[in-house]
Parts: C-alpha cells; structure tokens; sequence
C-alpha cells in the first residue's frame, strides 16, 4: 500500500485497525495464476463454467419433475387423467372425480368414468 | 503482435483482475479464457502494443460485469441469506468484511480499488487504463475506502 493509499485509509481508520486491513488485502492480494492457464488459453475448451450453467436448467426441470410426482396420490391420479383429455371436458371431470378419489386405491380409466359420469346423470 | 505473444505477455494481470473481482478462482480461470477468446476474434481492432494491456482489461472488466450480472439474478436470494448469515455472525472473518464490502462498490469503485491495492498501478497508470484523468480515479478511491471503512466499523 503506498503513501498515497495509507493517507485516505487513515483518515477513516485507527492505525490498529489499519494494521488488520492492510495484513487481510495482502491475503487476497496473494493469488497464484494456475500453472496450466497459459496452455488451456492457447489450446481453448469448452469452458467449464459454461457447462455448469448450462446444466442448471436441466435440475431445475429435474427438480420440478420430482415435486410434481412426489405429491398425494390424489394428485398423480388428476394429472394422469387430465392429461389424456382435452381442457373442455377437464372441469366436468372434476366434479366427478372429486367425489372418487378420497379412495386410495382408485383406479378407473376413461370409458369407466364417462359410464360413471352418465349414471350420475 | 501476434496471439501468442498477446497470451504470454498478458494472461496472468488479466486472470488476477478477474479474480479479485469476481472473487473466484474458478469463475476467474474460464473468464480469462473467454477474455482471450474474444482478444483472438477481435485482433485485428486492437490499435497498438502499447494499449494491449488496457484492451484486454476492458474486455475482462465487460465479461465480469456480465458474470456478476448474470450471478446475482440468479442467485439473489442466495446472496441475501449470505448477508444475512453474515449479519448474525458473532464475530466475522475481517477478510470476508472485506470481501463482502468490495461485492458492494459500483464497478467503477472496485475497478479503481483492484488496480490501486492489489494490482500496484498508481493512480496515473490507472487513469490511463481506464481513460479517466487522475483527480476521478482519486474521487472512486475515496469513495470506495469510504464505504468499506463503513463496514469494518
């Protein structure tokens, strides 16, 4: 640190606690500069930071994925359901199946349900 | 001057500004590369040797800005709780004080404070680095030991 640094430090510092400022930014100061740098520059490859960022939507979608299935079977049974009917018919389903699914062990596929649906008619 | 020789004379001044402003020795390492990769493309731009220097620090100044940028958005509640855990510390490391502090300058204020305390440029060399005069590399300074005196106290 030279003089011109130590004045303004000074002006808003105690000398002790300079001391520990100056002793901590020689610490961050000391870096070495990776022995193989020079060589990855002259012979580049995918950058890893890249890759790892690159990978962070992929967990995302992964993380989604298991809370999504890692939910009350009431729920799995709705999204599989759902999934293989168009939106108009997804609200009269669910009346319907609102009334089943307090059952565990529910399990009914389509036609099933659309001669329940009828007979609840 | 060729790449190599662009390479060889520069790499290490670049990887050390990338690290004392990004604060990772990782994220340093790839910068740089990226810093050099971009240097490469861009060779035919550059005016002359004497101002190789201060081209290459700028292009490594733009992508730390982007890093950081990118990093906060992405990590922003990641770095709330760190400042909170470092809130209800009882006693903290002074270096991370430090560390934590020098994340809170402007670019321009850490800029100025990397090249002044860790990489040994005078205020002139400085100036002249970043095509400011002297008396606003002094002004960043102070404002920069300002703040972070603020937080060592």
């Amino acid at each position: 640190m030279d003089n011109e640094l130590e004045k303004i430090w000074e002006s808003h510092l105690s000398q002790e606690k300079l001391n520990k400022v100056k002793a901590q930014l020689d610490q961050i100061k000391d870096i070495s500069v990776p022995i193989n740098l020079k060589a990855k520059i002259l012979n580049p490859e995918p950058s890893s930071s890249k890759l790892r960022y690159s990978l962070l939507p992929l967990s995302a979608i992964c993380l989604l994925m298991f809370l999504l299935f890692n939910t009350k079977s009431q729920d799995s049974y709705q999204i599989s359901l759902h999934s293989e009917i168009s939106s108009n018919e997804t609200r009269e389903l669910d009346s319907v199946l609102s009334f089943y699914l307090e059952d565990d062990n529910f399990n009914l596929t389509l036609s099933e349900l659309s001669i329940l649906e009828e007979e609840g008619k | 001057m060729n790449y190599n020789q662009l390479v060889e004379k520069h790499y290490e001044a670049v990887f050390r500004f990338c690290y004392y402003f990004l604060g990772s020795r990782q994220d340093a390492e790839d910068l740089t590369q990226e810093v050099f990769i971009k240097a490469n493309n861009k060779l035919s731009t550059l005016e002359s040797e004497s101002s190789a220097k201060s081209w290459l620090l700028q292009i490594a100044r733009n992508k730390c800005i982007d890093q950081k940028r990118w990093w906060k958005r992405l990590f922003a509640l990641k770095e709330q709780v760190g400042a909170l855990q470092l809130e209800s510390s009882h006693s903290p490391d002074m270096k991370i004080i430090l560390e934590k502090a020098l994340n809170l300058l402007s670019a321009r204020q850490k800029e100025v404070f990397i090249y002044r305390h860790f990489m040994d440029y005078s205020t002139e060399q400085t100036a002249e680095l970043l095509g400011i005069n002297p008396g606003s590399v002094k002004s960043h300074l102070s404002r920069a030991i300002e703040k972070i005196s603020k937080d060592l106290e």
